[in-house]
This record gives C-alpha cells, sequence and structure tokens, in this order.
C-alpha cells in the first residue's frame, strides 16, 4: 500500500476497520475462556481469524481452556513467521508466471472464509453481496475514492443495512 | 514517517483484541451495536473480494474471475481452505502456462 502512493492514515484506518472483526472475536472469546485480566491481555495477541475459528466454531473454547488457546495461537504464530521467512529468503527463485498466478490466492482464501458461513446464513450472504456491488459502485471510477475509502464505506453502510433485516430463525434441536 | 505507520498498525491491530478481554464481562454493548458488528466480517470480505479480484491476475480480469467462480464452487465442497487455494492458484498458472494469451 505504501508503494501505490496511499497514505499513511487511510492505511491505518482502513487496518482499524479490517482488524476490527478482532474485536467481536475478542469479545467471544474472552466470555468462554475466563481468564483474569493480564493473561487476558497476553491471549488477545494471539486473536487471529484462523485461532477464534478453531476454538469457537471448530471446537470448544470453554473445553480448551486458555492454556490450550495459548499453545494454538503460538503454533500458529510460528507457523505465520516460517512462512513469512521462507517466502522473503526465496521469492527470488520462484519464476514469475507462478508468483502472477499467487495473487489469485488471497481471494480465493476470503471467498472459501466467505462461502460456507453465507450458505448457513442468507442475511451474511446478502450483505456480502451488496457489499461487493456497493465496492464496485464506488470503485468504477465516478466517485474519485482510494480503495481504502471503498472499503471502509462499505463495510460500514452495507453492514448497518444488515440490522435492519430480520434476525436468522434459530432452529432448536430437540 | 514509516515508524508513525508502525506504531499506528500495531495500534490499531492489538487495540480491538486487546479491550474485550480488559473489559471483561461486566459489560454489555447495546444490541444494536452487536448486531452491526456482527455484520462487519461479511460486509468486508464481500468488498474485498469484488473489485479487487478483477486485478489479481495482471492484466487477466477474465481469468481471475473465473478463478474466482471455480474458488466459490469448490468450496461448497471443499471443507479445507488451504486446498481451495490451492486449486484456483493452480488453475490460474494452468492456464497461464497453457494458453498464452
Amino acid at each position: 500500500m505504501i508503494g501505490a502512493g496511499v497514505p499513511v492514515g487511510e492505511i491505518i484506518l482502513a487496518t482499524f476497520i479490517l482488524n476490527f472483526r478482532h474485536f467481536l472475536m475478542s469479545t467471544a472469546l474472552s466470555r468462554k475462556l475466563k481468564v483474569k485480566r493480564t493473561a487476558g491481555a497476553a491471549l488477545s495477541y494471539g486473536v487471529t481469524d484462523e485461532t477464534f475459528v478453531v476454538a469457537s466454531v471448530h471446537g470448544n473454547a470453554e473445553e480448551l481452556g486458555a492454556l490450550g488457546f495459548f499453545v494454538m495461537a503460538l503454533m500458529a504464530y510460528l507457523a505465520w513467521f516460517s512462512g513469512s521467512l521462507g517466502g522473503a529468503l526465496f521469492s527470488g527463485l520462484i519464476p514469475v508466471r507462478v508468483v502472477s498466478s499467487m495473487g489469485i490466492g488471497l481471494y480465493a482464501l476470503f471467498i472459501a472464509l466467505l462461502i460456507p458461513s453465507a450458505r448457513k446464513n442468507w442475511q451474511h450472504a446478502l450483505v456480502a453481496g451488496i457489499s461487493a456491488g456497493t465496492a464496485w459502485l464506488l470503485s468504477a471510477g465516478l466517485t474519485g475514492l482510494s480503495e481504502g475509502w471503498v472499503l471502509i464505506l462499505a463495510t460500514l453502510g452495507i453492514s448497518a443495512l444488515g440490522t435492519l433485516l430480520p434476525e436468522p430463525e434459530v432452529r432448536e434441536k430437540r | 514517517m514509516i515508524w508513525i505507520l508502525l506504531g499506528g498498525m500495531f495500534l490499531v491491530t492489538y487495540l480491538p483484541r486487546l479491550i474485550p478481554f480488559l473489559l471483561g464481562r461486566e459489560l454489555e454493548p447495546p444490541r444494536w451495536l452487536l448486531k452491526w458488528l456482527t455484520f462487519f466480517p461479511y460486509a468486508a470480505l464481500g468488498a474485498l473480494i469484488f473489485p479487487g479480484i478483477l486485478s489479481a491476475v495482471p492484466g487477466k480480469p477474465w481469468l481471475a474471475a473465473a478463478a474466482g467462480l471455480l474458488a466459490a464452487i469448490s468450496s461448497l465442497f471443499v471443507r479445507n481452505i488451504a486446498l481451495v487455494v490451492l486449486l484456483a492458484i493452480g488453475f490460474v498458472l494452468l492456464i497461464q502456462t497453457v494458453v498464452i494469451v
């Protein structure tokens, strides 16, 4: 983003919006893990999309406990760190065609994260769809807004629209 | 400049994670705010995917869109996210290798 000449304030704001989902995740996890504030401050550093999903969707955060969450977050961090290091050291050895093909990977990741929950919850699917359409319209060159602002406006605006949707029906198991 | 950026990035990355743990369980945010927040990730994902994906493969928006469609369809059947990502990359690589557009 620096390379693209995006102002620093905008990068920080975009990151804030992007990372704000962790506020929700931490809120959910802090209720389940039941740790003291000091331990919570350390654990909160390990809250990522992946660790949150594994702890709360995949498994049971209450059973996992604070120590289990810590170990899992540490493993995720080490894997990320070694992957980044490897990429930085060896990226020169990878052919250009392969590198240009890897750009799609991030979007495939986003799609793979979105589709399962969009399938379970039509409200989520609708919000994501309208938001994509809005972002497209805003970035179509009519407004002159930069990518960061398009993302922020679409996220704030369309998620607000989502609050008007009816609550998802809760199917109770009997 | 770079230090302002690094410091700012640290704050906006860490604080949203930290604050809920510090507030503890006593403070209950209002319902409308919670509901608004639940839609954040989906609205963000939608806006992140759509116009951006068209420029994911330099100069070939249709190939990128096709790979995105492939990722969407395959994620309906494949639970493993890493596999979906590799599939999309493999598809783009294959087309770029086989078809010289």
